[in-house]
C-alpha cells in the first residue's frame, strides 16, 4: 500500500495535522525514479520522504502511528502503539488515512475513532470509502473524486464503495453495516512493512524473523564500510555462538551452513577479537563495536528487506544518527536505489547534510514542535524550484524547525 | 566571500518572537549583548555568518555600554563573521517599537492586545498564536522598525553599520 494522506488528532503530539504525501507534477530530471503508480502517470506519491525535524518533534511517533494504521489494516485492531499514543485519554482519537494500492488501483479512505483500551469498546467508529484510480486520473482528481463519497456518505458508482459502522450503535443498519466491513478483504490492501523505529531500552538489534532475510556478505559488506578493523564475518550455529570460546571458534567456523534456520553471525577482527551476533538479535561483546558499528547491523537488516520485500512500506528512524555524514548519505542512497517500484520510505534524521543530496523537495517534510504540539511543514510552498538551496533555507530558519537553546544559554551564561 | 548564515541576536523571547512575525530570512538567537560575554558562544559561529544584531536603546544609560561595544567588537572582528556585523537599534524597547511602526500611542497598543501594563503586552504576544495577522491588521509598517536614535551614541565605525527593513531578506511565502 501506499500513503497518500495521513490525518492526525489527539494522538501522541499530533493534533488536528494533515500529511499530504503526494506532489502535483513530474520534477524534469528527478533523481528518484517512477513516482507515480505504474500505468497512471498522472498519480504521482512520494516514494522517498525524508523527515527531519529537532529532538522531540515527533519523528518516531509518526511512524509509531504509521505501524499501527498498517496493523489496523492488516489484523483490524488497535495495535498499542495507537492506543498508548492518546494525547488526551478523556476523548477519543482518530487517524484518517489515504492509500493507494497499486495491483487494484484503488484509492481508499479510512477513519478510525478510538479510544484507550481501558474501555469496553476501543473502536468507536470506522469510515471507509474507494474509488477506482482511472488512466488518466491525476492524485488530485481521485482524491476529489474519493472526497466526494465521503462527503455524501454513499457509493456513486459500481467501482466505488462507502461504509460507515457505529459501534456504540446496535441498531440493525450498525450491525449490518460492521458485517460488511468484516467481509470487506482490508487486509488485501495493508501490503508488507518493516519499521525500524529507534526505541529506547532496546536490547535486541534485528529480530529472529530479520535474519532469514539478510545474507552474511552483505552484513560483511557494511560493517567493514563502518569499521575497516573487521576481517570478516561467518555464518555459524546458534550452539556456536552459545559457547563463546575462542578456542572453539575454528570448530563454529567448519559447522558453517547457510541453509541452517539456527545460525547467528560471527564477527572476526583483524586482531582476532570476535563478537557474536546470535539468533534472536542479541549480541555478545557489544563493547567492542562502535556504536555507528552496532547501529549499522540494524541498518544492514533494513537494508535487506528493502532489497528482498520490494514492495512495501520502509521506516528508517534515526538509526544513522551516530554516523559519518557521508557513510550516511551513501547508505541512503543504496537504500532509495533497491526500492521496490511500489514500495515508499520515511527515513528521519537530525542531519543537515542530508539536505544536501541531490532530491527532489517535496521528498522532504520537516517537524516542529510548537509547546507541545507538532506541526510538519511541506517545503514545496516555500521551494518552488530545486535549484533553491533547501540546506540555506533550513540553516537561516525558514520552516522554524532549528531548536530553541535558550535554556542552555541561560546555563552557559551561568556564573 | 559568499554568505550563508544569516543570525539575529535579539534580547529576549518576545524579540524572538516578534522577529519571527516579520518573517526575515535568518536564524533568531536570543543573547542579549549588554550582559553577557560573547566570547562564550564563539565557537558556535559557524562559516561565512552574517549577524545582525537588534537590541534596546534604553538600556544604554544603566549598563555599561563597554561590555556591548567588546561583544560587537569581538564578533566584526571574528574570521567567521568577516566583518558581516549590523546593527538594527530599536525605539527604546520593542513595545515603543511596535507603537511607533503601527503608528499608535502605547495605551492603544496596549489596549489593541487587551493588556493592561508592558508584562501583561508581553505575554499577550508570547502566547499570540497568530502574531504576523494582528500586526497586519494594526497596519505595522515594518519599514518604520529599528529608528532608534541613541546609535549616534556609539563610535562612528559603528553608526555606519546601522541597517533598516529594507537591507534585510525575507521568506518568500
Amino acid at each position: 500500500m501506499i500513503f497518500t494522506k495521513v490525518s492526525l488528532s489527539n494522538l501522541y503530539c499530533f493534533d488536528d495535522i494533515d500529511i499530504d504525501l503526494t506532489f502535483p507534477r513530474t520534477v524534469k530530471d528527478s533523481s528518484i525514479a517512477d513516482e507515480f503508480l505504474h500505468g497512471r502517470p498522472s498519480f504521482h506519491f512520494k516514494r522517498v520522504c525524508i523527515l527531519a525535524g529537532a529532538n522531540a518533534s515527533g519523528k518516531t511517533s509518526f511512524g509509531k502511528i504509521l505501524c499501527g494504521i498498517q496493523n489496523y489494516i492488516k489484523r483490524g485492531m488497535i495495535f498499542d502503539w495507537l492506543s498508548s499514543g492518546i494525547t488526551d485519554q478523556s476523548q477519543p482519537a482518530n487517524f484518517k488515512v489515504e492509500y493507494a494500492t497499486p495491483r487494484d488501483y484503488k484509492l481508499h479512505f479510512l477513519s478510525v475513532t478510538f479510544t484507550t483500551k481501558e474501555q469496553k469498546n476501543s473502536i468507536l467508529s470506522v469510515e471507509y470509502a474507494n474509488v477506482y484510480i482511472r488512466k488518466g486520473d491525476s492524485n488530485a482528481t481521485a482524491r476529489q473524486r474519493l472526497m466526494a463519497i465521503v462527503e455524501n456518505k454513499k457509493q456513486s458508482s459500481r467501482n466505488t464503495c462507502y461504509l460507515f459502522v457505529d459501534f456504540d450503535e446496535d441498531s440493525e443498519k450498525s450491525i449490518r453495516a460492521q458485517r460488511q466491513l468484516s467481509a470487506l478483504d482490508l487486509a488485501a490492501g495493508a501490503g508488507g512493512w518493516f519499521y525500524c523505529l529507534a526505541k529506547t531500552g532496546d536490547k535486541n538489534i534485528f529480530t529472529p524473523d530479520d535474519k532469514k532475510i539478510l545474507k552474511v556478505d552483505v552484513l560483511q559488506k557494511i560493517l567493514k564500510t563502518f569499521d575497516p578493523s573487521i576481517d570478516e564475518i561467518n555464518n555459524i550455529s546458534i550452539d556456536a555462538s552459545k559457547s563463546d570460546d575462542a578456542s572453539k571458534s575454528d570448530d563454529a567456523s567448519k559447522s558453517d551452513d547457510a541453509s541452517k534456520s539456527d545460525k547467528g553471525y560471527r564477527i572476526k577482527f583483524k586482531n582476532g577479537d570476535r563478537c557474536l551476533l546470535d539468533g534472536d538479535g542479541g549480541i555478545t561483546n557489544p563493547k567492542r563495536l562502535s556504536r555507528g558499528t552496532y547501529e549499522a547491523i540494524a541498518v544492514a537488516f533494513f537494508y535487506a528487506s528493502v532489497s528482498s520485500r520490494r514492495d512495501a512500506t520502509f521506516y528508517l528512524d534515526e538509526k544513522m544518527a551516530f554516523s559519518h555524514s557521508d557513510l550516511e548519505q551513501a547508505l541512503l542512497n543504496l537504500i532509495v536505489d533497491k526500492l521496490g517500484r511500489h514500495a515508499q520510505f520515511f527515513y528521519t534524521t537530525h542531519n543537515c547534510d542530508i539536505l544536501e543530496l541531490n532530491y527532489p523537495v517535496h521528498s522532504y517534510l520537516f517537524f516542529r514542535k510548537t509547546d507541545s504540539l507538532s506541526e510538519c511543514i511541506n517545503p514545496t510552498h516555500l521551494v518552488k524550484k530545486n535549484d533553491r538551496n533547501l540546506l540555506n533555507l533550513v540553516k537561516n530558519d525558514v520552516f522554524s524547525m532549528l531548536p530553541d537553546t535558550t535554556y542552555l544559554n541561560e546555563l552557559l551564561f551561568e556564573d | 566571500m559568499p554568505t550563508n548564515n544569516l543570525w539575529f541576536f535579539v534580547e529576549g523571547q518576545t524579540e524572538k518572537k516578534f522577529l519571527e512575525a516579520l518573517n526575515v530570512l535568518g536564524a533568531i538567537k536570543q543573547y542579549n549583548l549588554w550582559q553577557i560575554d560573547i566570547n562564550r558562544i564563539i565557537r558556535q559561529l559557524k562559516p561565512n555568518t552574517t549577524i545582525y544584531i537588534v537590541y534596546d536603546t534604553d538600556v544604554s544609560d544603566k549598563i555599561p555600554e563597554q561590555r556591548f561595544l567588546s561583544n560587537i567588537d569581538s564578533l566584526y572582528n571574528h574570521n567567521r563573521v568577516n566583518k558581516n556585523v549590523y546593527l538594527l537599534p530599536q525605539t527604546k524597547n520593542l513595545e515603543d517599537e511596535i507603537s511607533t511602526a503601527c503608528s499608535l500611542t502605547k495605551g492603544t497598543l496596549l489596549k489593541e492586545f487587551r493588556a493592561q501594563g508592558t508584562k501583561e503586552l508581553k505575554s499577550t504576544i508570547l502566547g499570540c498564536t497568530n502574531l504576523s495577522q494582528r500586526l497586519q491588521k494594526l497596519k505595522l509598517n515594518p519599514h518604520k522598525l529599528w529608528r532608534g536614535e541613541s546609535i549616534a551614541l556609539l563610535p562612528r565605525q559603528w553608526q555606519k553599520r546601522r541597517k533598516f527593513f529594507k537591507d534585510l531578506k525575507l521568506i518568500k511565502t
